[in-house]
């Protein structure tokens, strides 16, 4: 399966597989050459072949005597490695006979039939086959007749062999005279008219048989003849034909068959429709129309599937995305980088901006915190008025009482103790002044205090006064002139 | 074809994989585009927000010329009145230099004075000195002259007799930047 789709990714699947007789040949060998291979019972006959417009073109062949196995297939391999081709398609030129039969079914398909005929053929024989041969079958056009030649396994399978000594993988292994019945059947059916007599001749072989509209006669063959007695086999053959009727030639034996036709039947109108062709039998093989070639390759050959031109899209629609992920991936990688050093670059300066707003910020801090402390040593100096100066004053309005007193001949009084103290937390402070001697003496005293601190703005909030062992205790609470702070 | 079925979807998947592959790598490189402009943004408002900042902080640093001067004024006195044998040293000359005996020194840490809404810590320093009134208020006017953030909490005169005793408690702020 992953080999399958790399096979599709790489566009290996759209390039047919040179061993897949599903594909006619001209679609597996249009780039590559190939080499035919004639077996005949005296030799061999190598030839190289290539297709253009799916026409087979065939070289310069090369002709060669059975030299045992493995030199037979040493001059194949020469003949291959000079040609550059690894493969070769086998055409039995010896070897068959071939009967009239009208049990045969027609396959429903081109790949029904060489599958069927490669696995069991006599589905399609309409009977077993004859042992130790291989069938090929040639349809008549139009009715349910057909010609089945019989090939011998042991023949194919030396051809076989002799291709696999030399390393050549096998395309194609067809019956020649068997192709060019099919081929001629199919292609020049209308030349043949009501009735017709076709006469195959080669180098070693002769076949000859009656075709008309609606049937086929008995074939007759004789294979693997020397020049001698192909001649005479000719005589015989031509002398049997219905006289003054058509007749078909295809003629590679060198010999003027259609002379001889002539002088034996004046009258006789003789067809050539492969004359000036070269090769014949082996254009037979090569032709996969109307339909596909058969194969008597007898084994299940592993080949690469070939995949429909509908698929097509698939690869090319994976390597344009593909190619587009790559240059997507690669451009947008390159404007991502881009895109996080720029973002970086601002976020270092992000944090420097914002390194310098902290500073800012700090020394905002730090004027605040300088100008509140400021503030508060101001705040402290204002609440802690000289304190002397209060008690010269109170001192003052202390004597002035008691010159008062001593003025108008009444009794003084003597300061005891004296305190000031401050309210924590409080715009207040309390006097608390002990005065010795009596009531009016005292009150005389703490009067003028009271007026002295009305004088410099202190308000009253509670006044006590109690008596002490020698006079009176004045408690004074009062407020602090406005703007004090404490 | 039936062979290709398989592997021509499964070619399909990783198209698809890929096609999401772009559609990520568009998306990847669109969120790095929209953090940089959001960055951009951030870093125009830093320096929208420094260049205020720096202007408060100028404007706030001279209005403090007056604190500054006003502090650097006051530095002197506040770490002169740091020790407090100094103090008493001072406060002990300042006494016999008016002819007066001190006595009664002692000394404690108030750290909750209540100042001003808040609480501050002070050292509360007690002093008594005996001798003539006067003398007494000379000392007194000469500490407060000497030690001008000293505050005097409280005094006491007592008289008994011939004695006059002045018994005074100070107040010396040790710190301003309680916040």
């Amino acid at each position: 399966m992953i080999q399958q789709t790399l096979d599709l990714a790489l566009g290996r699947a759209f390039v047919p597989d040179p061993q897949d007789t599903l594909i006619p040949l001209a679609k597996r060998f249009a780039k590559k050459p190939l080499i035919a291979v004639t077996v005949f019972k005296d030799g061999y006959e190598f030839v190289p072949v290539t297709f253009a417009g799916g026409q087979p073109a065939f070289g310069a062949a090369q002709a060669a005597a059975p030299a045992g196995e493995d030199a037979d297939a040493d001059a194949l391999r020469a003949f291959a490695e000079k040609h550059k081709a690894k493969d070769c398609l086998i055409n039995l030129a010896t070897g068959y006979t071939a009967v009239l039969s009208s049990r045969t079914r027609r396959p429903e398909s081109d790949e029904e039939a060489i599958l069927l005929m490669r696995d069991s053929p006599e589905r399609l024989l309409g009977e077993a086959p004859a042992h130790g041969c291989r069938p090929s079958i040639v349809y008549h056009p139009t009715h349910n007749f057909a010609v089945v030649f019989h090939h011998k396994e042991n023949e194919i399978g030396s051809a076989v062999v002799m291709a696999q000594k030399a390393g050549l993988a096998l395309a194609r292994l067809q019956c020649g005279m068997s192709s060019l019945l099919g081929y001629v059947l199919g292609h020049h059916w209308s030349e043949i008219g009501r009735e017709c007599e076709l006469l195959f001749v080669d180098r070693s072989s002769v076949f000859t048989m009656a075709v008309a509209e609606g049937s086929f006669s008995r074939p007759l063959f004789d294979v693997g003849l020397k020049e001698t007695a192909l001649k005479q086999a000719i005589v015989e053959r031509v002398a049997k034909l219905k006289r003054g009727g058509r007749k078909i030639l295809v003629n590679t034996s060198g010999i003027d068959v259609a002379a001889m036709i002539r002088e034996e039947d004046p009258a006789a109108e003789v067809a050539a429709p492969l004359q000036g062709q070269d090769q014949p039998l082996l254009r037979a093989c090569c032709s996969d129309r109307p339909r596909l070639g058969y194969d008597l390759f007898p084994g299940e050959r592993t080949v690469r599937p070939h995949a429909s031109p509908q698929l097509r899209p698939v690869p090319l629609l994976f390597w344009g995305v593909a190619a587009a992920f790559l240059v997507a991936f690669s451009v947008n990688a390159v404007r991502t980088a881009g895109f996080r050093r720029d973002t970086a670059t601002l976020r270092s300066q992000a944090q420097t901006l914002e390194q310098g707003k902290k500073q800012a910020e700090g020394t905002m801090q730090e004027v605040a915190a300088r100008t509140k402390v400021a503030s508060d040593i101001a705040d402290w100096l204002l609440i802690s008025p000289m304190t002397q100066a209060l008690l010269i004053q109170i001192n003052q309005e202390i004597q002035a009482a008691t010159e008062e007193g001593i003025k108008e001949s009444k009794p003084v009084a003597e300061v005891g103790s004296l305190s000031l103290i401050r309210q924590e937390g409080q715009p207040q402070m309390r006097l608390s002044i002990v005065l010795n001697g009596d009531s009016s003496a005292a009150n005389r005293v703490f009067q003028r205090i009271s007026a002295l601190f009305g004088r410099l703005g202190y308000s009253t909030v509670d006044l006590r006064e109690t008596s002490a062992p020698q006079g009176f205790r004045y408690e004074h609470l009062v407020n602090l002139p406005k703007g004090g702070v404490l | 074809m039936k062979s290709y079925t398989f592997p021509a979807f499964l070619l399909l998947a990783l198209t698809g994989l890929l096609g999401m592959g772009v559609m990520k790598s568009f998306r990847g490189a669109g969120r790095a585009k929209a953090d940089l402009a959001a960055e951009q943004a951030t870093v125009a408002a830093d320096r929208r927000d420094l260049a205020a900042v720096q202007r408060s902080a100028k404007n706030a640093a001279q209005k403090a010329v007056e604190s500054d001067r006003f502090l650097a004024k006051w530095d002197a006195e506040l770490q002169s009145e740091a020790s407090i044998e100094d103090i008493f040293g001072r406060l002990d000359t300042l006494a016999v230099g008016n002819l007066l005996a001190p006595s009664g020194k002692n000394f404690k840490l108030n750290t909750n004075y209540f100042f001003d809404g808040r609480h501050l810590p002070v050292q509360n320093v007690n002093i008594s000195v005996a001798g003539d009134f006067y003398r007494t208020l000379n000392w007194l006017g000469a500490a407060e002259s000497a030690f001008p953030l000293a505050r005097v909490e409280q005094i006491s005169y007592t008289n008994a007799g011939n004695s006059l005793s002045l018994a005074v408690q100070f107040s010396f702020p040790r710190k301003f930047d309680l916040k």
